[in-house]
């Protein structure tokens, strides 16, 4: 048993698709508890990618592949769970928001959101608010992530906020912001939900976001 | 060949180039390329964090060859159209025998020249300061007027707004246009208060879009350098295309820029610098580029001045300057914040290790990586630019002695920097009179630059 756990941590580490692809068929052929093969196999694997990311082993496409990898293996084991649940945490719409073109801190959030078990879908950059609503609905999201390097395209992120509160949709997402100048205390003066200075940070906030119904106190991270 | 006729081949190229997302150049593209070019010059793992500016120019001369290669086989990709921009070894050799190897800018005694510098070259490079850190309005003019006070700032690109008459900057809006308009009567003044009426400009620094630069653009008289910051690891957009164009069309200086990011998509420091020889390459026959600039960010800790990325941005500096007259801008990105020790910790390792390997401008402070509004003082320009003009004429092997006594102060808070103190914390914003406290730590750390080896020239004001 050790052997396919051991084998699946190796294929997300090194984010091999095709691999996984067979590992799961393995899985479920002989009737191996699909948590066990996600919580020993994969979530193994991701651990070791983020410690090869922190020594400069592994970089942003590296991280990439490992998360579609465990993407795929949650994807092809989740019907066989005992649970009806899905094995993913969550779904997560995220984005830079109108104006910023920044793209790298977003998607290391994104790549870290995947890699950890969310889905994500990622709206890329200069998005504007009605997208990330739309997006949203359509993909019927947990939480909504806003991105801004630019202290002039925070103010969307703020305007995003009343938006949702005006339209009556605020208690449906959790919301979690983050970027260069955003500062965890006018984080929590606009009402965000979660907030982390770094992508690592964001997905601990995400999980926590995930857990709560209500909000009530804004989830600071590391 | 003209920059109007450069450009226009460039946008050329764009709609007819070979399709492809954005997602396949960052993810498959670049960091296959960038791998296969640095295995094929033996340039992996070359990267030696016990010597923060690399000491082996042979080292840097493959770094460069390589470079060329992955220049030629790269080429930019230009996310409006997702289509990649290349150029042949034969317009791309041409190009390099054109690149301008010196600029003159501002008028009567304030003009400063940029000329091609070479490693341990005792030419002085050029400072320009601050790197556009939001401040209030009411404290724009005296910030902006402090840092103009010492005669070691050679030009401004002055703080950046994020409110214009009180109502909030959105981003690509309308309210850029005002910005623009705004900022340039406010840089306008902070020059006549400090008395630097001819300085040189680069603009603008409130608007990330082409509004602000048209609007403030006919407030400035040419020629200014004008900023094209073009998104991270080769890339170039239409937004900074248009501003280049108004920009040669009028006379100005051209100053694109694309980062490198080590863990990012161009890997770690070797690929980081490899990809920033190629995008330094590139700049001037796509952009017509007068200061081509490629910085080295790691992505850990988004700042530049720990060791892997110290590294990376000598080499690639080291590189260009030995083989070309490319006139280089790089940031030095401190993220530790105003009256912190580790502020000037940072300063020194990052302007020692840029000021000797041949780097000829740059644009600074980023306090606190510039993310803390109003964490911005005139002593941290003082002092970057006074670091980064006496590091001119040092050894390799002397600035690696430096940096190696300091780096160790402050390695391991990189991740999680002070924040330090704002302006109105630190200086009376009335009469610009520093506080005690900070003065002290300001002259002091001056005082350890010098006893480290460093020859610090005077601030004129309180040196």
């Amino acid at each position: 048993m050790g052997d396919i756990f051991n084998r699946i941590s190796e294929a997300v580490r090194y984010g091999q698709r095709e691999e996984i692809e067979k590992l799961a068929d393995e899985v479920i052929a002989n009737k191996i508890n699909p948590i066990d093969a996600i919580q020993k196999g994969g979530v193994d694997g991701l651990n070791k990618l983020g410690e090869a990311f922190e020594n400069l082993e592994a970089f942003l496409p590296e991280l990439m592949a490992g998360g579609e990898a465990m993407k795929l293996l949650i994807n092809k084991l989740t019907p066989y769970m005992e649970s009806d649940k899905s094995a993913l945490e969550g779904t997560v719409v995220i984005g830079t928001v109108k104006g910023d073109l920044h793209d790298i801190g977003k998607n290391l959030v994104a790549t870290q959101l995947a890699v950890n078990g969310f889905n994500v879908i990622d709206l890329g950059v200069d998005v504007n608010n009605n997208k990330f609503v739309e997006e949203a609905e359509a993909n019927k999201a947990d939480i909504i992530a806003l991105s801004s390097l630019l202290t002039t395209s925070a103010y969307y992120i703020q305007e995003f906020i009343e938006r949702l509160e005006k339209d009556g949709l605020r208690s449906k997402y959790k919301i979690i912001v983050g970027g260069g100048p955003i500062e965890p205390e006018w984080a929590r003066e606009i009402g965000a939900d979660g907030y982390s200075r770094t992508a690592v940070g964001a997905v601990k906030v995400c999980k926590e976001l995930m857990k709560q119904d209500k909000i009530t106190e804004i989830i600071i991270g590391d | 060949m003209s920059s109007a006729v450069r450009v226009l081949r460039t946008l050329e190229k764009t709609r007819t180039g070979e399709r492809c997302t954005v997602k396949e150049w960052d993810y498959e593209i670049v960091p296959k390329t960038l791998n296969e070019i640095l295995k094929k010059y033996n340039l992996e793992k070359t990267c030696d964090t016990s010597k923060p500016v690399n000491e082996d120019m042979e080292l840097a001369d493959r770094f460069y060859q390589a470079g060329l290669e992955a220049a030629l086989r790269l080429g930019f990709l230009c996310v409006d159209t997702e289509t990649i921009v290349k150029v042949s070894e034969e317009e791309l050799l041409r190009s390099l025998k054109q690149v301008p190897s010196s600029f003159t800018i501002g008028e009567g005694s304030e003009q400063v020249t940029v000329k091609a510098r070479r490693p341990s070259d005792g030419q002085p490079p050029v400072y320009f300061g601050p790197l556009s850190i939001q401040m209030n309005e009411e404290y724009y003019v005296p910030v902006a007027q402090g840092i103009l006070m010492s005669r070691l700032v050679d030009g401004q690109e002055g703080p950046s707004l994020d409110t214009v008459m009180d109502c909030p900057l959105l981003a690509n809006s309308p309210y850029e246009s005002f910005a623009g308009i705004y900022e340039a009567r406010l840089r306008k003044e902070a020059q006549w208060r400090a008395g630097r009426v001819g300085i040189g400009n680069a603009i603008v620094a409130s608007s990330s879009t082409e509004y602000g630069f048209l609007a403030g653009f006919a407030s400035y008289k040419p020629p200014q350098i004008v900023l094209c910051l073009n998104p991270a690891s080769m890339k170039i957009n239409y937004v900074n295309l248009h501003k280049t164009i108004v920009a040669h069309e009028y006379g100005h200086y051209v100053r694109t820029e694309s980062p490198t990011m080590i863990g990012g998509y161009t890997g770690g420091p070797e690929g980081s610098a490899l990809a920033s020889v190629a995008t330094d390459l590139l700049q001037y026959y796509f952009h017509g580029t007068h200061l081509a600039g490629s910085p080295t960010y790691d992505l850990r800790y988004a700042g530049n001045c720990g060791r892997h990325a110290l590294w990376a941005q000598t080499i690639a500096s080291q590189a260009i300057s030995r083989n070309t007259n490319i006139l280089m801008n790089k940031t030095i990105n401190q993220v530790s914040g105003p009256c912190t020790e580790m502020f000037f910790l940072e300063t020194i390792a990052g302007f020692v290790a840029a000021g000797v390997s041949g780097l000829e401008f740059t644009i600074s402070p980023r306090s606190g990586g510039g993310r803390h509004k109003n964490h911005l003082t005139p002593f941290e320009a003082w002092y970057s630019s006074a670091v980064f003009k006496g590091s001119a004429g040092l050894s390799a092997e002397k600035a690696n002695e430096i940096i190696n006594e300091v780096l160790p102060k402050y390695e391991k808070e990189l991740r999680n920097p002070p924040k330090g103190k704002s302006f109105p914390e630190c200086f009376n914003v009335k009469t610009l009179e520093p506080t005690e406290e900070y003065l002290e730590m300001y002259l002091r750390m001056r005082e350890y630059a010098i006893n480290l080896g460093i020859p610090m020239p005077p601030d004129g004001v309180v040196s």
